[in-house]
């Protein structure tokens, strides 16, 4: 049987019995969709390779903790996600509650923002860059990964109530963003970029996310 | 719900996080408000583009091979499975041991401060008792399977021990002479019926104040009531042994 075709708890196995190459095949089997929700968090693409790197050094680290309980996926996502907080607090850009009043906004461009300038997703990715890190989070946890409220809390470490202010909060922003842009140029409304990508983003997903449960 | 009220629920209501019954308000307002109807299919449309901008970001072809060449040593699975057991078992003796020694410092302790207990032999000195507080004296216990010895108490079939003093009740038969405690409950079950105590002992130790010899004093059971006394509601004071009666 081909490496590829065991099922993440059978690689796991041979993680622990010292087979490295087992752990690359789950290295390549989650790369691509780890490091997009790190980006999207984290809103820099290099640091969000580094974040992702750390994250699958520290889940080898601690296989031995991984009972099975849930999908490897998602255990590996709790990982990542806990890890881009923790940058996310060390750069002073995470807001916790009692901060959130506070609009932290992240407005310095990224060197990706530079090279990605005039395409279609510039806009939208300066619009991201432009909110506080924790509406970020949440948006991207909500829009990319298709998490509940409740699992992205559980993940953010803050009640449901609180996820569904800043899932709210972001899209108002970003909607304050992102529409006198879209709108005053012809055919690049929102309406119609969005049904662009409706059919762009399968494609890109690889056959369609997979929703776990943390 | 005001529209702005609405409008912030419209995030919850895109997402499913609604309950049946605000999501069925939220829909009615939705027919007949387009701002938020506007509202809502901008932010189908937003969660689209910012998936989009997310996963179009390039992917560093060289993360696999970083995260390979920075793999730490992994210990053989063999040894952690191996230490499992042997880590449990030394936690359970541990355990054992800590329990087994708290018991025996527990009970040499007992041993040392209870004067009636295994320190001591047994060898109590008959007029002398101790306690955990409040006076105490000797008294004597009437066994209850031996054959009753008429106008005597104190008789061979009678064992003296200390006991803390208890509320005691003049004996109709002896007076002043001495007190009789009748015994309940287990104690009658066991076969002790009564305790005697000295009055001369047991003077000024009663926490009852003085009482009634009349009221107190009642005959055995199956035996006539004098006249003029009052029988006690509960335990009286017996001279004969229950196997008596």
């Amino acid at each position: 049987m081909n490496q590829a075709q065991l099922d993440d708890e059978a690689l796991v196995v041979e993680c622990l019995r010292g087979e490295e190459d087992a752990f690359r095949v789950l290295v390549d089997r989650y790369r691509s969709r780890l490091h997009p929700l790190a980006a999207g968090i984290l809103h820099d693409s290099d640091l969000a390779a580094d974040a992702v790197q750390d994250a699958f050094l520290k889940a080898y680290s601690s296989l031995s903790e991984y009972r099975g309980r849930g999908q490897f996926g998602a255990w590996l996502r709790r990982i990542l996600v806990n890890h881009c907080l923790s940058i996310l607090r060390q750069r002073h850009a995470y807001l916790s509650l009692e901060d959130l009043d506070q609009e932290l906004i992240c407005r310095e461009r990224t060197p990706e923002d530079h090279v990605m300038a005039g395409s279609e997703a510039d806009g939208i990715r300066q619009a991201m860059g432009r909110l506080p890190a924790h509406y970020r989070a949440a948006l991207v946890l909500r829009a990319v990964e298709g998490l509940s409220y409740r699992e992205i809390s559980g993940l953010l470490g803050v009640p449901e109530s609180t996820v569904e202010t800043w899932i709210h909060r972001g899209r108002m922003r970003m909607r304050q963003l992102l529409k006198p842009e879209l709108e005053t140029a012809p055919a690049r409304g929102m309406r119609g970029a969005a049904k662009r990508l409706a059919q762009a983003i399968p494609a890109l997903l690889g056959g369609g996310m997979r929703h776990d449960v943390c | 719900m005001t529209c702005a009220e609405f409008q912030n629920r419209t995030s919850a209501y895109l997402d499913g996080e609604l309950s049946h019954w605000t999501r069925w308000k939220v829909d009615n307002h939705l027919r007949h408000c387009p701002e938020c109807a506007d509202c809502l299919h901008d932010f189908q449309d937003l969660d689209l583009l910012v998936a989009e901008s997310v996963i179009a970001r390039p992917e560093p072809a060289h993360l696999t091979y970083s995260v390979i060449t920075r793999l730490p040593a992994m210990p053989p699975a063999w040894r952690r499975r191996a230490l499992r057991p042997v880590m449990a078992g030394a936690a359970l003796a541990c355990a054992q041991v800590l329990a087994l020694g708290g018991a025996y410092w527990w009970g040499f302790n007992q041993a040392g401060t209870d004067g009636g207990g295994r320190a001591t032999g047994g060898a109590v000195p008959s007029n002398v008792a101790r306690g955990s507080g409040g006076p105490t004296v000797p008294v004597t216990f009437t066994h209850a399977t031996r054959a009753p010895q008429p106008g005597n108490t104190l008789a061979a079939n009678t064992r003296t021990v200390p006991m803390r003093t208890a509320p005691v009740r003049r004996s109709q038969a002896d007076g002043a002479a001495a007190r009789v405690v009748p015994l309940w409950g287990m104690s009658r079950f066991n076969g002790l019926s009564s305790l005697t105590v000295p009055a001369s002992t047991v003077a000024g130790t009663s926490t009852h104040g003085p009482r009634n010899d009349s009221r107190l004093s009642r005959p055995a059971r199956g035996s006539q009531p004098s006249r003029g006394s009052q029988p006690a509601r509960r335990s009286q004071p017996v001279m004969v042994p229950a196997g008596a009666h």
